[in-house]
């Protein structure tokens, strides 16, 4: 699945916050601004800007390798699932569903003062300050403040890396060959290989779940090594929800049932209870 | 953008290439004195030209990816060597990325070659992606930090002020500049795949992270991986000497200073490459599991340089 | 910026002071704990002296010549000759979730840093922007024998603590006086000889020097 396999790697490649694409002139311009926030008036909100900063830059790489798994397990190595042998290409409207997405994704990330222009008067709408004049000043390079502070020129960039691209190949075949020759997958001289010993998605994020063991509420129940029928499970939960969820719930289940004790599902009952109501309210407005 | 500055430019990305094998060969042919072995120091030279000779023979389900990725890898190096103000501060293509841009640029090359390693599909392949994906997602933010301490100092990130500004300060000493050295120490280490985090040198399968990588590449592929890999290698000694130890770098518009800047870059280099080798030397790989410790180590000591900076040095 | 050259060079020790007290809290290692502790002592005396040397306050000479006696050569010998007598020399201890501690750290320093920001504001000291990170050290130290729970990184924590004090008072009030620092210095000596009776008490009444140990002792 070429068309297929190509788009979403662009897409990819751009939520995962890789220059020169739409995801990181955001992530860029969010460092940016938190880089040079000019001093709060509290201290400790002041201290507080390094934390959050490293914050975003850790969820970025995060993002990086959610990216690299969601596009390696689904699109690279051997196929995991039967019926993916049955799996074709997407048709012609298919593509063009993914081609704009993918030129939104590029555009939005070689052209970003042209997309900051216009959105500049939303910004001026909103918070009464706009980048637009700055970042017009500039021309093809991004420098939000001035150009010694920061600069970002995408379109260079890109251009940078496809030009190193481009005479590797061109050096590499004119100096020496371009002979090529198909065989057998090597990886350390194992031939028999299934596509059950690739890393599953589960496998391939297990260090994360390990480092960031505390954030979860996991079980896991591992094989012992004398099981016929080895089984694996995970269950990963969520400390809200044991600890908020679950209490509100808990909550307002008592409550229904306390009202439950109303319903007695007798009409002469509910009489009384709009007696009473009757009642109490006259003595209220009589008081 | 002046004749110079392109001249310069040129030159910057030339020597990087030239010289990254030679600073790789420095470093082991060090360690193998340190260990009491011996090894010859244009090793690397001969490993690419071997490479390039040999025919590249590559897995039958081997997708395009497969074959781009070393390409890819080897222009997102070469660009960061470019950007990266080691000779000269007037380079033109440093106005294309600032710090950020430079660590996105680390983080697309380790991005391809994770995925090319998983395109075979092979167990070791996807390990050394996991592997690898794990200590990127841990040593970007941290250098990333480190870059942050520096653009602190100097009210920029751009790569080219912040150098001028550290290069022009009369005598005042960073403690934030302390923190962050000690953290980009352990983030080289770990990125570069050297000793406390990987062993360039072993093929032991369970400790491999970046050989189980480029595990199933062969001839010129292979060759422009390694290469790749000891420009990484060069492009980060030069960050952390930029960044840290700045002086010599050629800040008038004349050729001279240019020529005088580059026998002192490789003074710095060969120095850097002699406590590296030290390094690796007397530390032990650690297993897998630290590693995530170590980095976390490294991140934290980054943060609180910024912290630092903020309380001391405003 | 610190100003002078001095008030760098004080700020730069600090900072190294406070590296120390991170590398103290994750360091497995009894052996390397003791050198750490020797290193903190080291930067102690420099910084005590440069700050006598650049206020002209004589008795601080005499602070770090007697801070360079105790804590750079009597107290790590003594912790030496401890560690080999109770043959803990090459012990680990097992520490769990690095990163967590580091976390906790960080705040903790925040949480310094924005407490001693007021008083620094009102003292004058050339080294007044570090009496948050003698704070930090302080309460970095504190942190570090709450996890620990063998009984000789304690007592290193401890004295880690009494370093992050005595940096404290250097740093904003130029030393203490004589007399009270000298009492200080009779105290950490006679209370790490206390301890190292101590520990050999424990090892014999329980055959290992876990403090998790003396818990039995509470009443049931």
């Amino acid at each position: 699945m070429p068309w297929v396999g190509w788009a979403v790697l662009i897409g990819v490649l751009a939520s995962a916050g890789l220059p020169p694409l739409g995801g990181f002139v955001s992530e860029w311009l969010l460092l940016q601004s938190f880089l040079f926030t000019p001093g709060l008036p509290n201290s400790f909100l002041n201290m507080l800007i390094p934390v959050v900063a490293a914050l975003i830059a850790l969820i970025a790489a995060l993002a990086g390798y959610t990216m690299v798994k969601f596009f390696g397990v689904i699109f690279l190595g051997q196929p995991r699932e039967e019926k993916l042998s049955q799996a074709h290409d997407a048709g012609a409207w298919e593509r063009a569903g993914m081609i704009w997405l993918v030129g939104g994704c590029v555009l939005l990330g070689l052209l970003p003062v042209q997309f900051i222009l216009m959105i500049d008067p939303v910004t001026r709408l909103l918070v009464g300050a706009g980048l637009g004049e700055t970042v017009a000043a500039s021309g093809w390079l991004l420098a939000p403040v001035s150009m010694e502070r920061a600069n970002y020129g995408p379109v260079i960039f890109l251009a940078g890396v496809a030009a190193s691209f481009g005479l590797a190949f061109l050096l590499v075949r004119r100096l020496y060959h371009g002979r090529l020759r198909r065989a057998a997958p090597w990886d350390c001289g194992y031939p028999w290989q299934t596509s059950r010993m690739q890393d599953t998605a589960e496998g391939f994020g297990q260090p994360i779940r390990q480092i960031f063991e505390p954030f979860f509420r996991s079980e896991r129940h591992l094989p012992s090594p004398f099981d016929a029928t080895p089984r694996y499970q995970v269950t990963v939960g969520d400390h809200f929800w044991h600890w908020l969820y679950l209490p509100v719930a808990a909550a307002i289940e008592r409550a229904a049932k306390l009202i439950g004790l109303l319903q007695q599902g007798r009409i002469s009952v509910y009489l009384v209870y709009s007696f009473v109501t009757l009642i109490a309210v006259l003595v209220w407005v009589t008081r | 953008m002046s004749l110079l500055g392109a001249a310069s430019q040129l030159l910057e990305i030339v020597v990087a290439l030239a010289l990254a094998p030679l600073l790789l060969g420095w470093v082991n042919q060090w360690r193998a004195w340190l260990q009491n072995k011996s090894a010859p120091g244009l090793l690397p030279y001969r490993v690419l030209h071997k490479l390039f000779h040999k025919d590249s023979v590559i897995a039958e389900r081997a997708s395009p990816l497969f074959r781009a990725a070393p390409y890819i890898v080897l222009g997102c190096m070469t660009l960061a060597c470019g950007i990266i103000p080691m000779l000269a501060i007037d380079l033109p293509l440093a106005t294309a990325a600032d710090a950020i841009a430079l660590v996105g640029l680390f983080a697309l090359a380790r991005v391809f070659i994770s995925l090319a390693a998983m395109d075979v599909g092979t167990a070791f392949g996807t390990l050394g992606a996991r592997r690898e994906m794990l200590i990127g997602f841990l040593a970007e933010p941290a250098l990333l930090m480190v870059l942050f301490t520096a653009a602190l100092i100097s009210q920029s990130t751009s790569l080219t002020t912040i150098v001028d500004t550290i290069a022009h300060r009369d005598l005042a000493i960073y403690p934030s500049l302390a923190f962050a050295g000690v953290a980009f120490v352990m983030v080289s280490l770990a990125e570069n795949a050297r000793v406390p985090v990987d062993n360039p040198a072993t093929h032991l399968e369970l400790t491999m992270v970046h050989e189980a990588l480029i595990l199933e590449y062969s001839g010129r592929h292979l060759a422009l991986m390694e290469w790749a890999a000891s420009l990484k290698l060069f492009a980060y000694s030069c960050i952390g000497l930029a960044l840290f130890f700045p002086w010599g770098v050629a800040e008038a518009q004349v050729p001279s200073a240019l020529l005088l800047a580059l026998p002192i870059l490789m003074v710095k280099l060969a120095i850097g490459g002699v406590l590296l080798a030290f390094l690796e030397t007397v530390s032990a790989k650690m297993r897998i599991f630290r590693v995530p410790e170590f980095l976390g180590t490294a991140f934290m000591l980054a943060v609180i340089g910024m912290l630092i900076h903020l309380l001391l040095e405003t | 910026m610190g100003g002078s050259l001095v008030g760098q060079l004080i700020n730069l020790f600090a900072a190294v002071l406070l590296l120390l007290a991170f590398a103290m809290i994750s360091q497995r290692r009894i052996i390397s704990l003791i050198h750490l502790l020797t290193m903190q002592g080291m930067i102690l005396v420099a910084a005590t002296a440069l700050t006598g040397y650049a206020t002209h306050q004589h008795h601080l000479y005499v602070s770090a010549g007697l801070t360079l006696a105790l804590k750079v050569f009597l107290i790590p010998w003594l912790l030496h000759r401890i560690i080999a007598r109770l043959n803990v020399r090459w012990d680990v201890e097992t520490l769990i979730n690095i990163p967590t501690l580091m976390l906790i750290g960080i705040m903790l320093v925040i949480f310094a840093f924005h407490l001693a920001q007021p008083i620094s504001e009102l003292s004058a000291s050339i080294a007044r922007g570090t009496l948050g990170i003698a704070l930090a050290c302080v309460l970095l130290s504190f942190m570090m024998m709450i996890t620990r729970s063998k009984a000789v990184p304690q007592v290193i924590g401890f004295l880690s603590m009494e370093n992050g004090l005595f940096f404290a008072a250097t740093a904003a009030t130029y030393g203490m006086p004589m007399v009270v620092e000298l009492g200080i210095a009779l105290d950490v000596l006679v209370g790490i000889l206390i301890l190292g009776v101590f520990m050999f008490q424990i090892r014999e009444k329980f055959d290992s020097l876990d403090i998790r140990h003396l818990e039995k002792l509470r009443e049931d």
